[in-house]
Order: C-alpha cells, then structure tokens, then sequence
C-alpha cells in the first residue's frame, strides 16, 4: 500500500492528506503558493503513484477557501488524473464543498464539473 | 497667538509633510480603504489579505460581498505579481499600485503596473473581448482558456483577467498610459456591488 501524503497547510497553500487505507483524500484551505507548479508536482506524482494500483472506491474531498489562477489549472491537472483512474473502471466521488456566502468557489466547481466526466457533487456548507 | 505658529506650520507643511497631508486627504475623500505602492511578492499578497480581510469585517459589509471583493483582490494581485526568478532576470520596473476604494455600496480594486509596450494591443484586444461578452459567455470562454496547457505569465494573465470579469460581474474598466516604447502604465480597475451579487 502506498504510502500516505501528508502537508501541512500554511497561509500560501492548502492541508493536503491522501491516506489510501482509510479512503481519505482531501484537499482544503487556501491556494495562493509562489510556485504553483512546484506544490502541485508533489501532489500529482504521488496520484500518479496511487492511479497504478487505487482503491475500489475513492471519496475525494476539496474544501477550499481560495485560490489563485495558476492554481485553478493544477486543480484541473488533479481532476483529470482522478477522471483517468474512473474511466479505468474503479469508482471516483469527488464532494466540492464551498460556503454558502461563496458562489465564485460554487461556479468553480461547475467549471470543473463541465469539463469533466467524472462524478463531481456540489456541497454548500450552511453555518 | 504665537507668531510663530505660521511660520512653524508652513515649514512643516512644505516638502514631504503636505504630500503626506494631501495623500491622507486625497485617500479619506476618495474613500480608500487600502493602498499600496512597492513590488508585490508573495508574502505581500498573503499579508494583505489578511489585512483586508480586517478591513472588510470593519467595514460590515454582508459576508458575500466582502467574500466577493477578497476573491476579486486575489485574481488582482495575481495579475501584478512578479516572481523573483523574473525580478532578478530583467531590469524591467515591477513596482505597482494597489487601491481598495469603497463608493456607495461598491468597492474598486484598482490595480497600476508597468507592461512592456509591445503587450499594449493585445492585452486591449482582449479587454475588449471581455467586455462585450455576457457572464455565460465569459463561464464559457474561461472555461476554454482553463482547459489550454499554457502555465505562461501570459497565459495566466489571461485567465485572471477573465476571471475577474466573471467574478465582479462589471465591465473592466482600464487605461494604458504611454511612458516610452519600452513601457507602458497599465491600470485596471474592478467593481463589486452589493446589487450585482
């Protein structure tokens, strides 16, 4: 089993925690990093890792705050990876949780809903 | 009264100290909120948005429009940021401008930075095209750009500009101030109002 990732947050970038063995995969906080292709490699090696051998079902979780633009493209590089392990025949439930005073974070996630096709459910939180 | 009293205030009030009155007056009858004029770095861009964030909640702005403004001020300092790899390679002037002003029940974020000359025409073109667009025209055409493998300065320009669009949900309101061939001021300025949200 592959090892879990692990990333703190920090003010410039979002709590990254991939544990296979326990189905959790979530990403939250804010995405504003220096080098957005350089947080980012970490996190798509390690699903290029994962996509070798997933689990039956992956429950993957975003909560962000914000993020920034070059961001946004590396969350796509991510969901696609996510699309590529579905369309291989094992199970994706991606849950896109956004304030309910957010509606940009809410449009976000029906860009990214639109340009892909795996399963990808919209969460308002209410508070 | 002292005789000296005018004498005293105009000597004060001579060089850098009526500048800074007339900035603080220009700032409070202008209603900015917050300005700044240096680099922007990336600890900058995480250090005023904490401020603003303060600031908005002094404000008592309603949660989805101070959380409007924050998310327009993201994409804006996006767009006049510069890393540090591209300060050290060119001797080019990255200072900029950042204003937040309060009009009524809307907010402006103003941004003002130097862009190379050569730049001017395209980056008009592609206001322009913003512009005329409608807001399921623009979601579609971010969409179109989200999806192009360009990670260039250019290509994210273009995307934060668009998405600002979107998210103020205003017309971009711009001006390019001819300095010389080399460079040209470039300023941009976005509106969020309570009653486009």
């Amino acid at each position: 089993m592959l090892e879990p990732l692990k990333i703190e947050p920090t003010h410039k970038t979002p709590k990254v925690y991939f544990d296979p063995a326990n189905n959790i995969f979530e990403l939250s906080g804010r995405s504003i990093p220096e080098d957005s292709v350089g947080f980012y490699k970490r996190i798509l090696d390690w699903i290029d890792d994962y996509s070798a051998g997933p689990n039956d079902k992956t429950d993957f979780k975003f909560e962000l705050e914000y993020f920034n633009t070059s961001s946004s493209k590396n969350i796509l590089e991510l969901l696609k990876k996510l699309e590529k392990i579905h369309q291989g025949g094992k199970a994706v439930h991606i849950s896109w949780y956004y304030d309910e005073d957010d509606e940009d974070m809410e449009e976000t996630g029906q860009d990214y809903k639109a340009l892909l096709s795996v399963p990808l459910e919209l969460i308002m939180k209410v508070y | 009264m002292n005789p000296n009293t005018n004498e005293t205030t105009r000597t004060y009030m001579s060089g850098s100290l009526s500048i800074t009155y007339a900035t603080y007056k220009d700032m409070y009858d202008n209603n900015i909120i917050f300005g700044y004029r240096g680099i922007v770095t990336s600890d900058f861009v995480t250090s005023v948005l904490d401020i603003m964030e303060e600031r908005l909640e002094e404000e008592r702005q309603s949660k989805k429009l101070a959380k409007k403004v924050f998310n327009v001020m993201v994409e804006s300092l996006t767009n006049i940021y510069v890393d540090e790899d591209k300060r050290a390679k060119d001797d080019f002037d990255h200072t900029a401008l950042l204003l937040v002003k309060r009009v009524n029940d809307a907010y402006r974020v103003t941004t003002g930075s130097y862009v190379p000359t050569r730049d001017v025409k395209a980056l008009k073109h592609m206001l322009d095209k913003i512009n005329c667009m409608t807001h399921d025209e623009l979601k579609l055409y971010y969409q179109e750009i989200l999806q192009l493998e360009d990670a260039t300065a250019s290509g994210l320009t273009s995307l934060a500009i668009i998405d600002l669009a979107r998210k103020s949900k205003n017309k971009l309101v711009y001006n390019f101030k001819f300095e010389s061939e080399k460079i040209t001021f470039f300023t941009l300025e976005s509106e969020i109002s309570q009653k486009s949200l």
